[in-house]
């Protein structure tokens, strides 16, 4: 495939001669040549070295770990490693006393120790280590966006490069990773025998005398070191440490050095092939498509269907003992409490603005039209919120699990890529027409995302998982799209990262319509969707039409959600962290939880949105934003806790 | 097997006469790419008895009830409820007639017992009509049958296992069913619950006049409590009848492939079941 991309791709211009010409010390008068030596022979060179290190580096980390779902990207390795780059960036020449690439490996060993500890809590267990560096890649991702937003001067080129772009302009690449690569693997080949063993297992390698603990961290530091080297020179590569090395599994090589040799040959190939087919796109579109993004929209679906194939073995977890005997229910008095936050919150949102001067307060009297422009964000922003918290909690239900949230099962996701293709490729459309396509996007996301559910009823990592690769998957769509209508590009990033800017007065009052139905409607139907989580089984036999329940229920929260994201964008994880605040105040009953979870939306989103305006003042950061900050922060402390995964109620 | 027509037979009003046929399979099996779990069988499971499914891990037990509970549906053949084919029955109708309860019920981490038991309406008043009398009625019967009336207001992840176990019989019994389909209602009990809940279920069998299939591991358990055996070896059926013939030499070492011997201490008590 990479022969025929490269075949396909050839620019005509670069014959036999220049090759001959170009190939060692090219001459400074013929052009092609000069290209062919300093752009298109260090890409090639960069992409197989590239390839090649990721796959070793995912063939090691998933055999040491014991898990087919760990990788470079899986394990949040890349994503601190390019946290951390950007934060080098904009520190600028405070930063210089360390190579990038030492910034680079700070950041990928942070965010790999933080997901090794989370995942030593939970003995390794595949799924669960790979939610963990998962969650803190959304929360650095998000972390990386505001950055962007705050300085797009310094670090435009991230939204770009983030996405692992190939582009070379000369070797200092290939020279920085052909000693990386020739080290790592000649230190895993050495090692073969130790990974071998810890493949086995752990408490067999300990009688054989393996001092497993070190033995793992060791093998770990090289492939992410490795990972590093790759990240501070092309940037995230996503999905070939993941599927590169399952591919080679297919295969049943049948020592240890091969499978990390084979995988860092086919990871070469692979990288070579996507970074051809990138260069074919850019080509035809006349748009730059990074390789990392052609990455992602084939590794997205292997995860998926690795995920549809393994059983990954999971532990029966014997059921907590309460200390107390009986609950002790919120009543009716957490709601005026809520509803007086939501209030206080509201005013203070409407009648407080900072401006270079310092705080000011608005007078409703004299500043009318200020308060005019300030009403529709404050509802937007709240009624968004209590929507995507709704959707949350619906979504729940249907999975019957309390981490699952629309922004985790990529159904906002779908919702935001759905929207972003029709804006750009249909050019500018009213709202309605972008709400309808976001709901087509989301249903379509959601029903991908429940047929996985039902392969796998008791395997909520997993499907958590599989939520994410869409979600991952739909981004790459996005960044595709959107990687060179670079005007447009940061507008709509902008919109992407939940700015409530735009949202007008009739939206809002449309929004509030539509909440209140969809309120009504789930109250009405509370006994029917309060069965959907106890599972599949027992709900079908007490006479529940378990599938148009959950049909019902799900147009509804995909509903919900696109409407929201349409206000909000796609990464605010209200949908996640509002039904867990509503849990926390023990509102127990499911109708409570409904009234509960969509004020604690409300109040969320109407805070980040108050606090993304006046924090930075002059700058406005996203409402969804800074949302989304802390609500992956929350999804970190939940996909980390001993007994993440209940059953939701 | 005698053949009665199934779709001649006009339904009966209520449950069969006891030891009438209350499910009976013509030929049903199921396989699931190109695995064959159960072979094409032709069973009758007796209405009014307490029926034990025996066998091997990978039997078919498992399957038998969940195609009789119509959680799965037989790839091949036909299965009928009370002379109807079970297709026919509307889901909550089929819900009120046939508990089920699945190996391992759902941890149900936020309910009481009483909201645990009063699931067991949805089927009677479905997603929005108002509880009746009758519903509170029903629900606290079933709560004191299962003698946990001192506890409805309890968590279910603060009770053991055997309260848990009783918690979900009360869920069935709320159905007001006239068959319960239990999978391993035991396994995860020790032996004090194992009897206790036994107990229980034989007890509320004769006072519901219920019909009770259940798969069962222990033999000795199965023989003890069931008054009809039914036992499954590689998906066929090999046994089917009363628990004195499962005794007879060699039929126990035939089911388990393991020569298998019994013996009984005392002229009324219990059965003893040993591998030689």
């Amino acid at each position: 495939m990479g022969a025929a991309a490269l075949a396909a791709g050839w620019d005509p211009r670069v014959t036999l001669d220049v090759v001959r010409l170009g190939l060692f010390d090219p001459p400074g008068d013929v052009f092609a040549a000069v290209m062919f030596h300093y752009a298109t022979l260090p890409r090639l060179v960069v992409s197989l070295l590239a390839g090649a290190s990721l796959g070793l580096a995912g063939a090691a980390m998933q055999a040491v770990l014991r898990n087919p779902l760990a990788s470079p990207t899986t394990l949040g390795v890349a994503t601190g490693a390019q946290f951390a780059l950007a934060l080098a960036a904009l520190a600028g020449p405070l930063a210089t006393f360390l190579p990038r690439e030492a910034w680079s490996f700070i950041g990928a060993i942070g965010a790999g120790g933080l997901v090794y500890l989370i995942g030593k809590r939970h003995d390794f267990e595949p799924a669960r280590l790979a939610l963990a560096g998962m969650a803190i890649s959304l929360f650095l991702s998000a972390a990386s966006a505001a950055l962007v937003l705050f300085n797009e001067q310094q670090l435009a080129f991230l939204f770009l490069w983030g996405s692992g772009h190939l582009a070379q302009s000369d070797w200092t690449g290939a020279v920085v990773l052909l000693p990386a690569f020739l080290l790592a693997a000649t230190a895993l080949v050495a090692a073969s025998r130790v990974i071998g063993l810890l493949a086995v297992g752990d408490t067999l390698a300990e009688s054989l005398g393996l001092k497993t603990e070190t033995a793992r961290l060791a093998i770990l530091v090289v492939a992410v070191a490795l990972t590093a080297a790759v990240v501070a020179e092309v940037g995230i590569v996503g999905f070939v440490g993941l599927a590169i090395p399952a591919v080679v599994r297919l295969c049943r090589p049948r020592s240890v050095a091969v499978t990390l040799l084979a995988s860092a040959g086919l990871g070469a190939l692979a990288l070579f092939a996507a970074d051809a087919l990138a260069q074919l796109l850019s080509g035809a579109s006349g748009r730059l498509v990074p390789a990392g993004a052609v990455t992602a929209l084939f590794g997205a679906p292997v995860l998926f269907l690795l995920l549809a194939r393994t059983r990954l073995a999971s532990r029966p977890r014997p059921a907590a003992r309460l200390a107390a005997g009986t609950f002790h229910d919120a009543g009716p008095g957490l709601f005026l409490q809520l509803a007086i936050v939501l209030g206080f919150l509201a005013v203070a949102a409407l009648a407080i603005g900072r401006t270079g001067a310092g705080w000011e307060l608005l007078d409703p009297a004299r500043d009318g039209t200020l308060l005019l422009a300030r009403l529709p964000r404050v509802l937007g922003a709240g009624l968004a919120g209590a929507a995507i918290a709704l959707s949350g909690l619906l979504v729940q239900k249907i999975v019957g699990n309390d981490l699952a949230s629309p922004e985790l099962l990529g159904i906002s996701g779908g919702a935001a890529a759905a929207i972003v293709l029709a804006a750009l490729t249909l050019g500018v459309l009213s709202r309605t027409t972008l709400l309808l396509c976001g709901f087509l996007g989301a249903i379509g996301a959601t029903l991908v995302v429940l047929w996985f559910a039902r392969r796998q009823r008791d395997q909520i990592a997993a499907v958590l998982l599989a939520g994410i690769a869409l979600g991952v998957f739909l981004d790459s769509i996005v960044r595709i799209a959107l990687a060179n209508a670079s005007m447009q590009a940061v507008s709509l990033l902008t919109w992407l990262s939940g700015s409530t800017v735009l949202v007008s007065l009739p939206e809002t009052l449309w929004l509030a319509v539509f909440l209140a139905l969809a309120l009504g409607l789930v109250l009405a139907g509370r006994r029917a969707i309060a069965l959907l989580g106890l599972g599949a089984e027992l709900p079908q036999s007490l006479g529940l039409k378990v599938r148009a329940v959950q049909a019902g229920t799900l147009i509804l929260a995909a509903l919900l959600a696109s409407a929201a994201t349409m206000v909000i964008g796609p990464l605010s994880f209200v949908g996640l962290i509002a039904p867990h605040l509503a849990r926390l105040f023990r509102t127990r009953l499911f109708a409570q939880h409904v009234a509960a979870t969509a004020l604690f939306g409300a109040i969320v989103m109407v805070a980040s949105d108050f606090v993304g305006r006046v924090a930075m003042s002059p700058w406005q950061l996203p409402g969804g934003l800074v949302a989304g900050l802390f609500g992956s922060l929350g999804f970190i402390l939940l996909a980390g806790r001993r007994r993440a995964g209940a059953a939701a109620t | 097997m005698d053949s009665v027509s199934i779709t001649g037979e006009p339904a009966p009003a209520g449950p069969p006469a006891a030891g009438a046929a209350l499910f009976r399979l013509e030929g049903a099996g199921y396989a699931v790419g190109g695995t064959r779990i159960l072979s094409p069988l032709d069973l009758a499971i007796p209405a009014g008895r307490f029926v034990a499914l025996l066998g091997h891990n990978g039997s078919g037990k498992s399957t038998l009830l969940s195609m009789l509970a119509r959680q799965i549906e037989p790839s091949e053949g036909e299965i009928a409820f009370a002379g109807e084919p079970v297709r026919s029955y509307g889901t909550r109708d089929f819900a009120r007639r046939v508990g089920w309860l699945p190996q391992h019920p759902p941890e149900a981490a936020n309910m009481t017992v009483a909201e645990v038991a009063r699931l067991g309406r949805y089927p009677w008043r479905g997603a929005f009509a108002r509880h009746r009398q009758e519903d509170f009625r029903a629900v606290a019967a079933a709560l004191d049958q299962v003698g946990l009336s001192h506890m409805v207001e309890r968590a279910m992840t603060s009770l053991s296992g055997g309260e848990r176990q009783r918690a979900w019989l009360a869920m069935l019994l709320a159905q007001e069913p006239s068959c319960l389909l239990l999978d391993e209602p035991t396994a995860a009990l020790d032996l004090k619950h194992q009897i206790e809940v036994l107990r229980l279920l034989r007890d509320l069998g004769e006072r519901r006049d219920l019909t009770i299939v259940m798969a069962i591991h222990d033999v000795g358990m199965a023989l003890r409590f069931a008054d009809h055996l039914i036992a499954l070896k590689h998906g066929r059926p090999v046994f089917d009848g009363a628990p004195e013939a499962l005794t007879a030499p060699g039929i126990l070492s035939e089911i388990f492939d393991l020569p298998i011997a019994t013996v009984r201490p005392q002229e009324s008590g219990p059965t003893v079941v040993y591998p030689l």
